[in-house]
């Protein structure tokens, strides 16, 4: 954890709604480290999920420069967000957004359409804990279990950096804490995870905390010590 | 509402658009139809059109014995004879002498009424309309060493001329070359002011029948009485109608119904999509009856909006289009389109069926609690149907075909509506080029196959025998003779023709199979749609007689053939002089050139002139067929743009996400292509054989008694109608999948499947 993994300078969002002109992001400054587990906290509006979405190549800033990996991708086309989002990052989505469709393996496998990976897909789902469920659709499994199939998906191709959205936003605390466990894995084998809640008992086990409000940072704390996840009162 | 709208709008300009067309579709070619009948009939009673037309050696004494026949309301006689213009290049005309013109009334389309004290000629207005002929034009005849020169005096229509050709070979008027005409008795010499037939108006229609036999058997002169109705002009023109009739039907109800069957569908998905917001009015205390009509009148005006600018879009222009081809053949005045009982009842089914389902979606959501309808509704289908995708067949495929299988077998309404719309698109186009197909191929049977010959030599009445055989030896002795006959069956008396045909290979005969066959020497052959609609066997023996003879022949059926216009009975030269007949040809078929017209011949007819009339026909047929194929194709566009709309809008889900995870636009566009384009080809396997068995029924069942067309859908017509399809569904999802890029990836991370 020495290089700056994520820069981000001066980074504005703004919208136009409804004629007006809204500041997602305003002049946001933020670094995050390789392999840090991050937590983004704040009210609803503060500008987390736009935070988010520019770290994973899915909006750009209207000004400043977001720079992953040494790449500045603010700058990128279109295409090479897609590639980018392809092969550095990995989405863990509030309601797991998996194919209903694919079995749980299938959707898991799905990565190698768009990446290049070493991993089998049924092996990443055992990693999870889904090995004997591989064969079955999204609507035969838990919340939990279906949740771990994202997890399970977006750690296939081995990603750089983590991007989760409420993660356990739909999930009991039991199941919660299973994910979390998962995600400080991921963070302990050197991959970035950002996760974005509201929940601010997660920040305990985070090892960075940023708390953002009306579009800009009012925190940004490291965790010198940050708790397991068995320690933290859900 | 209004906002809806907006916020709908190319699903609400695809519904309008297939209510629109489906209902334009049926209500025009519905107008067409009930117009050609109702406009008919009135012209008929207005002109008051004969009931009867008797036959045989008439004078005025006859008219006056008719007259006072019981039930004759009045009687008048005319002499028709065929004269060619001299002052026009090969122009015949029917030319009628009368006395008076009480019944089939003139409809004066210009200059003066009938006047039998006045010199001139009163001309068929589409046959001046076709040679540039106006009032006070002069034409000059030759008829039967009679010289006249006449001056047009008035341009009319006549209700027994709805329909009217020169002779069998034509199924259509040629009006630029053959039309009829009427002059004053007066014009012809004392010893011409005879009839051939007296035009008889009965009291009452229940009467016909004993005032058609008191006429053949009561009065001198007579010798056959044939209802007018099954007269030429109107039985074609009826002919017309009742064929229609079953066609039309078939065509305006498919429009119709796969446009219903799109538009209930669409709704119940639109419906469907806004469950998190029929829930949240719930919440908020909005009563079921107010959400359900926030609904049903989106539906109602929809509906509304979009039938009545078809219907009035079918009257207007549609109707009128088809009519006007149809009164291209076809003499009536004052015609125009009618819209019918049960174009009305159409529309409001389809208004009902609209705003119903409407109705009954969002019933079966607010009679829940407003919790429940705010949870997330489950896919219906059960995982053990996917099951089967997981074996080994199906690892190995890709996995957008994996992905399309699954979906498809979990969204089975959707595919069955896309397939249905598509097929009934593709049974429409199949049917439009094949009805043409089927006529081109009759035209070649007829004008190809059946008659072998350049010229043909219509042998005028009275020449000599002496003469008939100067001509065969000059032309050839390739001829025939065609008799009127009436064939009893079960005490009835039909209407018939007999063929003796002694052509040789100029007029051939065709057998069950559509070859040429020899004729038998030992009875008569019949054709097979004849046996048919008589009920005759092979092997069967018929009574007939000649028309204007009262001794009747008994002849054996030996044989069955097939002829796609006559429906008749033929014979040899030999079996016809073995009955103790004379016969003398009343045609010549000849391949030499024949320049004026010899003498002993009343008409020469060119077989290229034929095909170039009929040809004009197809011509006129096709623009007909072609407005129904582009409306088809219209339809199936929008069937196959809105069903695309709606596919894409409820898998935007899926695609933001598979996009997020970075999957490329052309990638996620594939994968919606290929669905779509299996629907088609689906729809397209399923469309070949209904399109084809459709094309057939409407063949066999919908044309008259007196065609038999074997229905010929070529590969062109396939291949043309399975690419449009294909290219249509290609070229519309192409262009959906521009939304690929558009999509939001940001809802994906919020959204809540």
């Amino acid at each position: 954890m020495s290089t700056n993994f994520v820069e981000l300078k001066q980074v504005s969002r703004e919208y136009l709604i409804g004629g007006q002109e809204y500041k997602a992001l305003n002049k946001v400054n933020l670094t995050i480290k390789r392999g840090e587990l991050v937590v983004i906290l704040g009210p609803s509006g503060a500008g987390k999920s736009t935070l988010l979405n520019i770290l994973g190549g899915m909006d750009s800033p209207t000004s400043g420069s977001v720079e992953v990996d040494g790449h500045e991708i603010s700058k990128y086309t279109a295409k090479q967000l897609t590639k980018y989002r392809a092969e550095k990052v990995g989405f863990i989505f509030q309601f797991y957004n998996i194919m209903p469709t694919l079995t749980a393996e299938e959707n898991v496998k799905i990565v190698e359409d768009v990446s290049t990976t070493d991993k089998d897909a049924l092996e990443v789902l055992k990693s999870v804990g889904l090995g004997r469920h591989a064969k079955k659709f999204p609507n035969e499994l838990s919340g939990g279990e279906q949740q771990r199939v994202s997890i399970a998906r977006a750690i296939m191709k081995d990603p750089a950096l983590l991007l989760c959205d409420e993660p356990t936003g739909a999930l009991d605390s039991k199941t919660g804490v299973e994910v979390l466990k998962l995600l400080r894995k991921q963070a302990d084998e050197n991959t970035t995870v950002v996760i974005v809640t509201h929940n601010a008992q997660i920040a305990e086990i985070a090892d960075h905390v940023i708390y953002l409000k009306n579009g800009e940072i009012e925190r940004d704390t490291i965790n010198k010590k940050p708790k397991t996840i068995d320690e933290v009162s859900w | 509402m209004l906002r809806d709208m907006r916020k709908n709008f190319s699903q609400f300009i695809t519904i309008f658009l297939m209510l629109f067309i489906g209902m334009m579709a049926y209500s025009g070619i519905k107008a067409y139809m009930t117009g050609m009948e109702v406009s008919a009939d009135k012209y008929y009673v207005d002109n008051n059109l004969q009931d009867l037309d008797a036959f045989g050696k008439l004078n005025d004494d006859t008219v006056a014995d008719i007259k006072k026949t019981e039930h004759v309301q009045n009687a008048e006689g005319k002499l028709t004879v065929l004269a060619e213009v001299k002052n026009l290049d090969s122009r015949d005309l029917q030319l009628n002498f009368i006395k008076s013109n009480d019944i089939s009334k003139f409809h004066v389309v210009d200059g003066e009424a009938f006047d039998n004290n006045k010199s001139g000629i009163w001309l068929d207005e589409y046959f001046a309309r076709n040679n540039d002929l106006k009032v006070g034009d002069t034409l000059k005849f030759d008829t039967n060493g009679v010289k006249l020169e006449e001056e047009i005096v008035g341009l009319i229509y006549t209700p027994d001329h709805v329909g009217y050709v020169k002779d069998d070979t034509e199924i259509f008027p040629t009006h630029d070359k053959y039309g009829y005409a009427y002059i004053s008795q007066h014009e012809l010499p004392e010893a011409m002011r005879f009839y051939s037939s007296v035009m008889v108006d009965v009291e009452n229609e229940d009467d016909l029948g004993a005032v058609k036999t008191a006429l053949t058997d009561n009065v001198d002169g007579v010798v056959s009485a044939v209802y007018t109705k099954d007269q030429y002009s109107a039985a074609s023109y009826q002919g017309e109608i009742d064929e229609g009739k079953t066609y039309v039907g078939i065509f305006s109800s498919l429009f119709i119904a796969i446009a219903l069957l799109c538009v209930v569908t669409t709704m119940a998905r639109i419906v469907r999509k806004d469950r998190m917001q029929i829930g949240a009015m719930k919440a908020l205390g909005f009563t079921d009856g107010r959400i359900a009509w926030h609904y049903i009148s989106y539906a109602l005006l929809l509906a509304i909006l979009g039938t009545s600018v078809g219907l009035l879009l079918g009257y207007f222009w549609f109707g009128n289009f088809f009519l006007d081809m149809q009164m291209t053949y076809f003499e009536v005045a004052d015609y125009h389109t009618v819209t019918s009982w049960d174009v009305w009842l159409v529309m409001t089914l389809v208004i009902v069926a609209t705003c119903l389902t409407c109705y009954l979606v969002v019933r079966s959501y607010v009679r829940q609690p407003a919790a429940e309808i705010l949870r997330v509704e489950r896919p219906k289908v059960k995982s053990r149907n996917l099951r089967f995708t997981t074996s080994k067949i199906f690892n190995k495929m890709s996995f957008s075909t994996r992905w399309n299988i699954r979906d498809i077998i979990r969204n089975k309404a959707r595919t069955i509506t896309g397939v249905v719309g598509v097929v009934g698109c593709m049974l429409l186009l199949v049917c439009g080029f094949g009805i043409k197909d089927t006529m081109n191929n009759y035209l070649e049977t007829e004008l190809s196959v059946i008659n072998n010959y350049k010229y043909r030599l219509n042998i005028a009445e009275d020449t000599s025998s002496k003469r008939i055989n100067e001509l065969m030896d000059e032309y050839s002795h390739n001829s025939s003779k065609t008799l009127a006959v009436e064939v009893k069956k079960d005490g009835e008396l039909k209407l018939n023709s007999i063929l003796i045909n002694d052509s040789g290979d100029a007029v051939r005969t065709l057998d069950k199979d559509w070859k040429p066959m020899n004729i038998p020497e030992d009875g008569v052959i019949i054709t097979q749609k004849l046996a048919e609609n008589e009920g005759l066997k092979l092997g069967e023996e018929i009574e007939w007689h000649v028309m204007g003879e009262k001794e009747y022949c008994r002849t054996k059926i030996v044989g069955m053939n097939r002829d796609p216009q006559n429906q008749n009975i033929t014979m040899t030269r030999k079996f016809y002089e073995s009955l103790g007949r004379e016969y003398l040809p009343d045609s010549i078929y000849t391949d030499d050139e024949v320049g004026d017209l010899p003498e002993g011949v009343a008409s020469i007819q060119n077989i290229d002139a034929i095909r170039d009339g009929m040809n004009m026909m197809l011509d006129t047929m096709m623009s007909m067929v072609v407005l129904l194929v582009v409306f088809a194709a219209l339809l199936g566009a929008i069937i196959v743009y809105n069903m695309g709309v709606l596919s894409f809008t409820e898998k935007d889900y899926q695609f933001s996400t598979l996009k997020v995870l970075g999957f490329s636009d052309r990638k996620i566009g594939r994968v919606f292509i290929q669905q779509n384009l299996w629907v088609a080809i689906v729809a397209i396997i399923i469309g070949l054989p209904v399109g084809y068995a459709v094309t057939d029924f409407i063949f066999k069942e919908a044309i008259e008694d007196s065609y038999d067309f074997g229905v010929f859908v070529t590969l062109s017509t396939c291949l043309i109608s399975s690419l449009g399809t294909f290219l249509v569904s290609f070229v519309v999802s192409s262009w959906l999948t521009r939304r690929v890029a558009k999509i939001d990836m940001v809802k994906s991370l919020k959204a809540n499947e």
